[in-house]
């Protein structure tokens, strides 16, 4: 094998140096700017860093208007303009976005009915129709205009009678209309601190700066008030006319006096600031693209014992985990909680723990023959979590918003984290069950571990490092790393299904309510205890462990992808 | 496995497993000993329990067609919810094939361990494993075979009411409740959670105000109670003055109360009884009680089903198109089960249950009431179809919303050509005077316009001037009527006349007012009829004056069909046409179903049906699977009921979330309506169906609710609170005890049951004109729930933990400190233990 693996490496290393060399090229090509003139003129930097009072928190403009952009045009930017423009612009100039597509509607199938009422209405024999139409396939994002057609409002209404399977469709495209309309976006824009008032007393909308608010006791305080409205009135009028000058002199004003309304309720600037760059960075899920040269390269250090892949791969890991945990950290910062309520949230930090674990276990087995498969795992998980937020940000949001009341307890953290984490050491374990039947199918000895994952390393039976003629065997070193997991992972997982009794028993007073959520999770579990019990009774250890740890995995991810988005229960809100 | 230690270095179970089967066979018990010794029977029964709660939870899940990868063509259906099961998850999960497997895991545990796994210090975390589970097992079964749970409306505070005859009422104060007692009517039209006393050594202090609309036999009035103050309670009164329609009464008569025989007071609300969640096991009840009285008594129902809808005719419901539902009646009986029954000596018996469906009212063609109904559509082009239903005798349907369609049913041929006749309006003037009549006719449509000149009446010092006129006017829901305003200025004074036409017959009715002008004078539009109410005139306008006698008016309406008018009979299968459009006008022209007549412009109508003989029926309309709102749960069901023996007509029970006792005491969501049944014996029995409820170890009463939120208050949005707390006390004695909270993830215990923050009271706005909004947080809704057990559970869970621990971290440390000592003493690789 030696022999082999040798004659191999010349290629290997230059297909390497040609992948990262691509990354590198991919990620540094200039994109052609899209925007007008007049957007790539206005400055909204300090404007994105200001306070917006949005569902009982304070945000960045930058995260507010990117929150409720993702409402209007999903995951999508208009004419290449960042969200925070798009905002000012449909509220400040509706009129031009009647026919533009910019309302994004996520089911495709929705949009195939759409294009078929359209295609027998007069608009479409209007030119560029078809193209038009292709593009709304394609994107998603289809015009107002084209949207309130009285054809399409029917055929809207029949989906809207079908609660069971079209109606919640309409309600997204309902949604996004109404977040579209100026009125609303304009009374959204609660951006001034209430003077005198308390943590509790709603922020007020620039719009009521106006006279027409001036009797109201809310707005008497603010003592710019007049200012604030010929600043807000000057913006308005300058964006309509796309004067950039003037507009960002009235956006220079505004952003110099509201953080002074009511400096004690204002945030700081840091988390403002910070809250915006998190988001102008994509959430930072873009950190995949580290993990897989790292996978690549752990993967032909493994294949191929080929130590200089090892190093690299390692650093490449350890480069990526930090831009993980950073990224996480931020999310903390700015969100001023640990990051596990959402499924972005749960997803990313499932993925993060796993590294964690990945670094213990490679700190563990540095001698032994296991060493970089744990990474190996770890990297493989992280990329599939951080690529499954980066191309699937409608299902797996990234805004930031505030914990249902429900989730505000000490044993919320404890349980949420400690499931979370086994469910990405079973993912983690199914790589290793994975590699293990890849490594028999293509003719491996059906070797296995005798004392199990820990008890192997403990008991003195470790396996020793790859050198000399005591060498394991890679079906030993994959079946001692799965098993490793799955006994991390198996206490974890009861230990976490314990709690979650408690934090049930503690919150809606049982334990235990066969909840779907809760229900596979035992499953999982049921599936691991299968597993222990068949490494007893089974000749071929190896490849039985390797066969459950997969079928775990399976039902793991069915409970995280099937359950909570189709099958919803008491646990559908995390 | 070349590389492997020799085998023999590991004594495993297998060698074990081998030791019973060599032993002889010991007859039946011995064989199934041996049968629950197997480890590849517990693998088996893990293997049977994965799949039956992997069925129970998420059902099966399969692809309709070929296209796997698409979302769309996978289906996912409940078995447990099918009609031979019809079980709630906690109800699958009870259920005897879960126990037995349960039951057989528990033992194969026990005995294999007992059997197979030395007790010896290596196996220890085996043992605590399995020891966990069985304690858990155990403590699982007291818990589950013991469960109640359910939920507990409490109300913050109820109006109490004492009326002057000592009479006594009350209600909850909760915005829109209303309550009739005696002569009385009391309704709450206020809850303000922030009102500031104004004075008095509190001043500054902020309670609850909850004001209550009196309509007494003799006034209305207003009074406001403060929580807390009730020495500041006050009434406040209509003035009649414009400027302040309301005032203080203590301002405006002198003394703070009205009546001050009328005594009402708040108090807190206490709840007696928890309804039991229905989705956590099925536990309907009935509840009656004989018209007139209070109190409910319940009836369990045992066996009726929850999630499908059984039917024993299509007759007795309306079924939507293209359903197909089995007939699948129930034979359910419900006997009496509780002291003070109303019908101690007569089953129930239910004979249908729908899952969700609305009552309402069809026309049905045929059988012998002359009900003429016809069935038309307009189509216009790139507009869709519009159905209208109209019914001749019927005076709302017999036209459409916009009056353009219009349905009349002709006895004889006279009437069928008095439809035609087009005539406009016409007023008489008869001067006392000269004796003299004006016949003035008017033209049919015209706008109101103020300002006009005035006319002299020739003779006389009068003049008229006609200010509108309207006919078919419907002033208020129900009452149509024919109206003319006439402006009379005599030489001293001006007033204006309502001149009305009877509303039925078409002769001049002397329905005549005067109204003095004082107030109008100013403003031309005072008396504009869309803004005002002819009526109401007294109110804000001037006041009625003695009629003058000098003009006498009449008002006769004008006639002109409906822009669409269908004329049905003489004959019954008779049906016409007549148009009457400003393009277009007809006379009658026979029609016939099915047919599409031309309006113009590509406008057509078509005649779907038509039927001179028909009636209406009400029966349950069972909605759509599709079209089922899963927010709404068991909201719609219904059962139709009647009694054992057949002798009452059936009757369908609506179900009520809480079977409160009137509809005052009905919270802002929920339905409040029961059914009726009349014995044979003429007595009248009313029944809802609804939830079985246990007493409350103690009445449990809301002092006080508080929304703690996020940054910025209330949005609106959940996500905006932070937490919801619920203080409350429980009898205790005579008296209450301290307050404690319960909020979310705060629970508090009380006489053995648990209680939970569970739901809340939000702001709500008016349900109806004339509703007031809610500034919400007048109740709370308590879960409430025992948890007998769950400290056994607890403990078994911890021991298995304990023993994974031992198991996979401690015992290989054991291994390894055995081998060290096997290697000092033989110098070679030594044994290791078992593994379990």
């Amino acid at each position: 094998m030696n022999a082999e693996t040798r004659r191999l490496r010349p290629p290997v290393k230059g297909l390497v140096a040609l992948a990262l060399g691509l990354l590198m090229f991919g990620g540094c090509a200039e994109k052609e700017d899209l925007r007008s003139e007049f957007a790539q003129a206005v400055d909204l930097e300090d404007w994105g860093r200001l306070a917006v009072h949005h569902e009982g928190r304070i945000k960045s403009f930058d995260s507010f208007a990117r929150t409720m952009m993702s409402y209007v045009t999903g995951p999508r930017l208009i004419a290449g303009q960042s969200p925070a423009f798009t905002y000012l612009d449909l509220a400040f100039r509706p009129a031009s976005y009647l026919d533009t597509d910019v309302l994004f509607i996520k089911n495709k199938p929705t949009r195939g009915r759409i294009v078929r009422t359209l295609q027998s209405e007069a608009v479409s024999a209007q030119p560029g129709f078809t193209a038009r139409m292709d593009a709304f396939v394609e994107t998603g994002l289809i015009s107002p205009q084209l949207l309130n057609m009285p054809a399409v409002n029917d055929l809207l209404e029949i989906m809207r009678q079908d609660l069971m399977r079209t109606a919640r469709f309409v309600t997204m495209i309902d949604n996004a209309k109404a977040v579209a309309r100026p009125d609303v976006l304009h009374r959204m824009l609660r951006m001034v601190a209430p003077p005198g008032g308390t943590f509790e007393t709603p922020w007020l909308a620039l719009q009521e700066m106006g006279p027409s608010f001036a009797g109201d006791p809310r707005v008497a305080g603010v003592g710019a008030r007049e200012q604030l409205a010929e600043d807000y009135g000057r913006l308005q009028a300058a964006w309509a006319a796309q004067d950039a000058e003037r507009v960002n002199g009235a956006l220079a004003a505004l952003s110099s006096v509201l953080p002074t309304i009511e400096p004690a309720l204002y945030p700081d600037a840091d988390r403002l600031s910070w809250e915006s760059w998190y988001f102008k960075a994509k959430s930072m899920t873009w950190v995949w693209l580290l993990y897989m040269p790292a996978l690549v390269l752990l993967l032909l250090s493994l294949v191929y014992r080929w130590p200089t892949a090892r190093r690299l791969g390692m650093g490449v890991f350890l480069v990526a985990f930090g831009f993980h945990t950073f990224a996480l950290g931020l999310r903390w910062y700015v969100s001023g909680r640990w990051p596990n309520s959402n499924m972005f949230e749960a997803v990313t930090t499932a993925a993060w723990f796993g590294g964690i674990v990945a670094l213990v276990c490679e700190f563990v087995v540095r001698r032994s023959a296991m060493r970089n498969v744990f990474a190996l795992g770890s990297a493989a998980a992280s990329m599939a979590a951080l690529m499954a937020v980066h191309f699937l940000p409608t299902d797996l949001s990234p805004n930031i918003g505030n914990m249902m009341p429900v989730l505000h307890n000490v044993w919320l953290y404890i349980h949420t984290n400690i499931i979370i984490a086994s469910y990405c050491l079973i993912f983690m374990a199914a790589i290793s069950a994975l590699l293990y039947l890849g490594y028999r199918v293509f003719g491996g000895r059906a070797d296995f571990v005798r004392m199990g994952g820990a008890g192997t390393l403990i008991a003195g039976d470790g396996l020793p490092a790859d050198t000399g003629d005591k060498a394991a065997s890679p079906g030993q070193v994959m079946d001692g790393v799965t098993m490793v997991l799955m006994e991390l992972s198996f206490v974890m997982l009861w230990a976490g299904l314990v709690m979650g009794a408690i934090w049930a028993d503690h919150s809606w007073g049982r334990p235990w309510g066969w909840d779907p959520k809760e229900v596979f999770a035992l499953n999982t579990f049921l599936v691991f205890a299968v597993l222990v019990h068949v490494r007893l009774k089974s000749r071929d250890k190896g490849l039985w462990t390797a066969v459950l740890a997969v079928v775990g995995a399976g039902v793991m991810l069915f409970n995280w992808i099937v359950i909570n988005f189709w099958i919803t229960g008491l646990h559908s809100y995390a | 496995m070349g590389r492997n230690r020799p085998s023999q270095a590991c004594r495993s179970v297998d060698s074990e497993t081998a030791a019973p089967a060599q032993r002889r066979p010991r007859g039946l018990l011995g064989r199934l000993f041996d049968l629950f010794s197997s480890i590849t029977l517990g693998i088996w029964l893990l293997s049977f329990l994965f799949l039956y709660s992997s069925i129970g939870s998420a059902g099966l899940i399969y692809p309709t067609s070929l296209g796997v990868f698409n979302k769309s063509n996978w289906t996912n259906v409940q078995v447990r919810q099918w009609r031979p099961f019809e079980m709630t998850e906690y109800e699958w999960f009870n259920w005897w094939p879960f126990v037995l497997l349960i039951g057989l895991i528990c033992t194969n545990l026990v005995v294999a361990t007992l059997r197979r796994i030395p007790l010896r210090k290596v196996n220890f975390g085996v043992w605590m494993i399995h020891t966990g589970i069985i304690t858990l097992a155990l403590g699982s079964v007291w818990y589950f075979n013991t469960k109640i749970e359910g939920d507990s409306p409490v109300v913050r505070r109820q109006v109490q009411i004492v009326l002057p005859t000592g009479e006594r009422d009350s209600l909850p104060a909760v915005p829109g409740a209303q309550t009739a007692v005696g002569d009385w009517r009391f309704d709450v039209s206020e809850v303000n959670l922030n009102w500031t006393l104004a004075s008095g050594p509190d001043k500054g202090q902020q309670t609850i105000a909850v004001t209550v609309r009196v309509m007494g036999p003799e006034q209305s009035f207003m009074r406001q109670l403060l929580d807390g103050y009730p020495q500041y309670t006050e009434d406040i009164i209509a003035t009649g003055n414009p400027q302040q329609p309301m005032a203080r009464a203590i301002k405006a008569i002198g003394t703070a109360l009205v009546d001050e025989s009328l005594a009402l007071s708040l108090e807190t609300s206490p709840q007696e009884h928890v309804y039991l969640a229905n989705w956590v096991e099925k536990s309907w009840a009935l509840y009656l009680r004989k018209q007139g009285d209070r109190e409910w008594v319940q009836r369990p129902i045992d066996g009726l089903p929850f999630y499908n809808d059984y039917i024993g005719s299509r007759e007795e419901v309306w079924l939507p198109d293209g359903m197909e539902l089995p007939l699948d009646p129930l034979d359910i009986s419900v006997p009496p089960a509780e002291a003070g029954d109303p019908l101690p000596n007569t089953d129930l018996n239910i004979s249908a249950y729908l899952r969700y469906a609305d009552i309402e009212r069809r026309y049905l063609s045929g059988g012998t009431m002359l009900d003429p109904f016809v069935q038309v559509h307009v189509a216009a082009p790139g507009q869709p179809h519009i159905s209208y239903d109209l019914h001749a005798f019927d005076r709302e349907k017999r036209q459409d919303p916009n009056g353009v369609l219009q349905l009349v049913w002709a006895n004889n041929e006279a009437e069928r050509e008095a439809v035609t006749v087009r005539r406009d309006p016409v007023i008489e003037i008869g001067v006392a005077q000269t004796g003299e009549s004006l016949v003035l006719p008017l033209p049919l449509e015209k706008a109101f316009e103020a300002n006009l000149e005035f006319t002299p009446v020739a003779g006389t010092d009068y003049a008229y001037r006609i200010d509108f006129w309207r006919d078919n006017w419907e002033i208020e829901p129900g009452q149509v009527v024919s109206m003319a305003q006439v402006s009379v200025q005599t030489g001293e004074r001006e007033f204006k006349r309502w001149v009305f036409a009877h509303p039925q017959e078409e002769q001049v009715d002397r329905v005549v007012e005067d109204h003095s002008t004082h107030d109008h004078q100013a403003d031309p539009h005072g008396a504009d009829p869309h803004s005002s109410d002819p009526h109401g005139g007294g109110a804000h306008g001037g006041g009625q004056v003695e009629l003058d006698r000098g003009l006498d008016m009449k008002y006769v309406p004008g006639r002109r069909p409906a822009p669409i008018t269908l004329v049905a009979g003489p004959r019954e299968e008779q049906l016409s046409l007549i148009l009457s459009t400003p393009t277009k006008e007809t006379g009658l022209v026979p029609v016939t179903v099915g047919e599409s007549i031309d309006l113009g412009d590509g406008v057509s109508i078509e005649i779907d049906r038509f039927s001179a003989r028909g009636g209406w029926d009400t029966r349950p309309r069972i909605v759509a699977p599709e079209r089922r709102d899963r927010e709404v749960k068991e909201r719609k069901s219904m059962v139709k009921l009647s009694t054992r023996d057949g002798d009452t007509a059936s009757t369908w029970v609506r179900f009520h979330h809480y079977p409160v006792r009137s509809p005052g005491e009905n919270l802002r969501r929920y339905l409040y309506h029961p059914s009726e049944m009349r014995m044979p014996d003429g007595t009248i029995i009313e029944v809802m169906l609804s939830r079985q409820r246990l007493p409350l170890p103690a009445p449990v009463v809301l002092d006080d609710f508080e929304l703690i939120t996020h940054v910025g208050g209330y949005t609106g949005s959940n996500l905006s609170v932070l937490n919801w707390r619920s203080l409350v006390s429980f009898a205790k004695g005579d008296s209450w005890t301290d307050s404690m909270p319960v909020a979310v993830n705060e629970p508090a215990e009380y006489g053995g049951y648990w209680y939970f923050q569970a739901q809340w009271d939000p702001p709500s706005p008016p349900r109806a004109a004339g509703d007031p909004a809610s500034q919400g947080l007048n109740y709370t809704v308590l879960g409430v729930g025992n948890r007998n057990g769950v400290g056994i559970q607890l403990l078994g869970c911890c021991i298995a933990v304990l023993g994974m621990l031992y198991a996979f971290y401690y015992k290989p440390t054991l291994i390894r400190r055995m081998r060290k000592a096997r290697a000092a003493t033989t110098g070679g690789p030594g044994l290791v233990g078992d593994r379990g």
